[in-house]
């Protein structure tokens, strides 16, 4: 009996556990963003990466800030997640804990990096050749949206209109990009903008009017390319650019871009086109101090749709999001739900399977905005009166699908953008005055 | 002279009172090979300790400032130390890593620890603005984070508007009192040796 009980305290608490016994667990949940070329700010491979930052590494764990994974429990199965069994963090933490030991007599052997797999034949890649350098820290501008963001047109010189069945990227600074979402434009929008903009690039989001950016897609932290299941294809117009909002962290140093798109050709001619339908809110008017502000929308499905992706986007003013879907039997279905939103880990999710919404589906779309400095997220210390507008929405998602034939997709498509103007033309273009710099 | 009993109640009154602390000797060379001791010198010295690391996301993201704040130290006639606190780092590493993120200041590898503990830093970016009384004694007037981009570990601000250190830097050379003498500092935890 005490023995049973002996047995069942050292499997719980692994007292005994060694390097070996948890590199398994770092190598799978870890090692893949904490190598020298990937997105962790340093590698987690070897025994004294880890023993060197033991407790900063536990506090980590512990406050469930790694691995990044946003979308919590109520969300349907999302390829690649990230989400780090209980028993893992925990056998983890108390190794770090106990002083991170290795095996007596034993050498701690080192994990090794991981191999990006190689994109499918027949890909081909464009280089953006713009000598951009990210700043070493943020730069203020006038306008709330850019932070930290900053587009690039990439022209394709296309004669001929392009079926790709996914889109990748690949970047000179990993630890710093954090989000790249892409649009098509064969009508110039994004070299008009990039004209006016004396810098290389433009400081601006990625929008161009209706068409929001990640309509074609997007990578995040940890995900390099976005490859849609089969029976799908995005088109791209002839003669087209690709336009790229970057979304980068300052890192204290200069660090040059030198960036690639990669772009996947569809070779199934019975796929379907994806589109994008936006939904969330136009505008936001939070007072600082305002704690549990909720902005909701609704959009009522015009026909099926099958939606195999979701962007999520927000201001790190906002909390958590949650998109559900009403059926019209009165079924209710979560279709992401991000308990704890942070807009630097902001990323395309893929569904496992297809979510086919009849017509008549109305998309719940909900935000928890939280204004006070108890948000520690909150951008501004201390907190201001936020007051935002945009056509493409404030706050919201955008789903990516297809109708059940072009006719759907096309009358999906219109009347997201009808609702989004319609609202659109009620906000007007508000600024928020930034706080005047103070003196250096 | 300078007993380790002493060194211990320094740091128990660091602590505690903020005040009139005695130096060991800890001289230290930079990674140019000049021998520095923040601790010491005349009554009224200004001097900043910055602790920091080569790989802690939160003290590179705050260099720009922290370059800064050592701009503003030498020029209100002060002294500015950037001290790594990981024993195995290299000359090389250390002087990479100032050419990277622009640094100016004299970077010294706290090998052994000493002034880790003789000022009970934990945290990199942690900052310490002295006062020296002479003979070795100093009064802790500020004592904390740098700045605010940090709300706390893994909650970073869109911009810093607090440059904590630089403003008590400012008043300090201006005579005038330190409003806050102590905040939280969040980054990575020095492993103690
Ligand atoms: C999907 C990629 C990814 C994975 C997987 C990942 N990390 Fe990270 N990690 C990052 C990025 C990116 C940062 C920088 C965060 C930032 O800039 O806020 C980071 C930062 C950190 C930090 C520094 C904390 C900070 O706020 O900067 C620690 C410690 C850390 N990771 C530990 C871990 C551990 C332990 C694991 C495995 C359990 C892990 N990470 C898994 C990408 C990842």
């Amino acid at each position: 009996m005490h023995a049973i009980l002996f047995c069942l305290l050292a499997s719980t608490t692994n007292a005994a556990d060694t390097w070996s016994d948890v590199s398994p667990i770092v190598s799978r949940h870890c090692s893949t963003c904490h190598h020298d070329a990937g997105s962790g700010p340093f590698p987690l491979l070897s025994h004294s990466d880890l023993a060197g930052r033991r407790r900063f590494i536990a506090e980590i764990l512990r406050r469930k800030l790694m691995p990044p994974w946003l979308p919590g429990g109520d969300s349907p199965p999302l390829h690649d997640d990230r989400t780090m069994p209980k028993t893992d963090r925990t056998r983890l933490i108390a190794w770090l804990d106990a002083g991170a030991p290795t095996a007596e007599g034993t050498e701690p052997v080192a994990i090794t990096p991981p191999i990006t797999p190689s994109f499918p034949a027949g890909t081909f890649t464009v280089p953006l050749d713009e000598p951009f350098v990210i700043p070493p820290e943020t730069i203020e501008n006038e306008h709330r949206f850019h932070q930290d963001t900053w587009c690039f047109v990439i022209p394709l010189d296309n004669e001929d209109p392009l079926r790709v069945r996914g889109i990748g990227w690949k970047t000179a600074a990993p630890q710093s990009v954090h989000t790249v979402t892409l649009v098509a434009d064969d009508r110039g929008r994004g070299r008009k903008r990039d004209e006016v903009d004396p810098r290389v690039g433009f400081e601006r989001d990625g929008d161009l009017d209706r068409d929001i950016s990640g309509s074609l897609g997007g990578v995040g932290i940890g995900l390099d390319r976005m490859l849609l299941p089969p029976g799908f294809h995005w088109s791209i117009p002839a003669h087209s650019d690709l336009v790229a909002e970057v979304k980068y962290r300052p890192l204290g140093r200069a660090l040059p871009l030198g960036d690639q798109a990669y772009l996947v050709p569809a070779d199934d001619v019975a796929s379907r086109e994806v589109i994008a339908v936006v939904t969330g809110v136009n505008r936001l008017k939070v007072p600082a101090g305002e704690k549990e502000h909720e902005a909701e929308d609704r959009f009522t499905l015009p026909a099926a749709f099958d939606v195999i992706a979701v962007i999520p986007r927000a201001r790190n003013e906002c909390r958590s999001m949650r998109l559900s879907a009403n059926l019209p039997d009165g079924t209710q279905r979560t279709l992401l739900d991000i308990p704890d939103w942070d807009a630097h880990f902001r990323r395309p999710y893929l569904f496992k399977s297809i979510q086919s919404l009849p017509a008549g589906t109305i998309l719940v779309s909900r935000f928890i905005i939280d204004n006070t400095d108890g948000n520690p997220r909150n951008p501004y210390d201390p907190p201001e009166d936020l007051r935002i507008g945009r056509r493409t929405g404030v706050a919201g998602f955008t789903l990516l699908g297809a109708g059940s034939d072009a006719a759907a997709s096309n009358l999906l498509l219109k009347t997201s953008q009808r609702v989004m103007d319609r609202r659109g033309s009620q906000t007007r273009p508000s600024r928020t005055p930034i706080p005047s710099p103070k003196a250096p | 002279m300078r007993t380790p009993v002493i060194t211990l109640m320094c740091v128990w009154l660091a602590a505690l009172a903020l005040a009139g602390c005695t130096a060991p000797p800890a001289s230290l060379s930079d990674h140019d090979g000049l021998v520095h001791t923040p601790l010491d010198g005349d009554e009224g010295d200004l001097v900043v300790v910055v602790f920091s690391s080569t790989d802690c996301p939160i003290a590179n993201a705050m260099a720009p400032d922290i370059e800064r704040a050592s701009r503003e130290t030498t020029e209100a006639g002060g002294r500015f130390y950037l001290v790594h606190a990981r024993p195995e780092l290299t000359a090389e590493r250390t002087r990479t890593h100032a050419r990277e993120y622009e640094l100016t200041m004299p970077v010294i590898v706290d090998r052994n620890h000493d002034l880790v503990r003789t000022l009970d830093a934990t945290i990199t970016p942690e900052a310490y603005l002295l006062r020296m009384r002479g003979n070795g004694r100093y009064d802790i007037l500020y004592h904390g984070s740098v700045n605010n981009l940090y709300g706390s570990v893994g909650n970073r601000r869109q911009n810093i508007s607090e440059h904590y250190l630089r403003d008590a830097v400012r008043s300090a050379a201006a005579g005038k009192e330190i409003e806050v003498s102590q905040r939280t500092p969040f980054g990575c935890y020095i492993e103690r040796n």
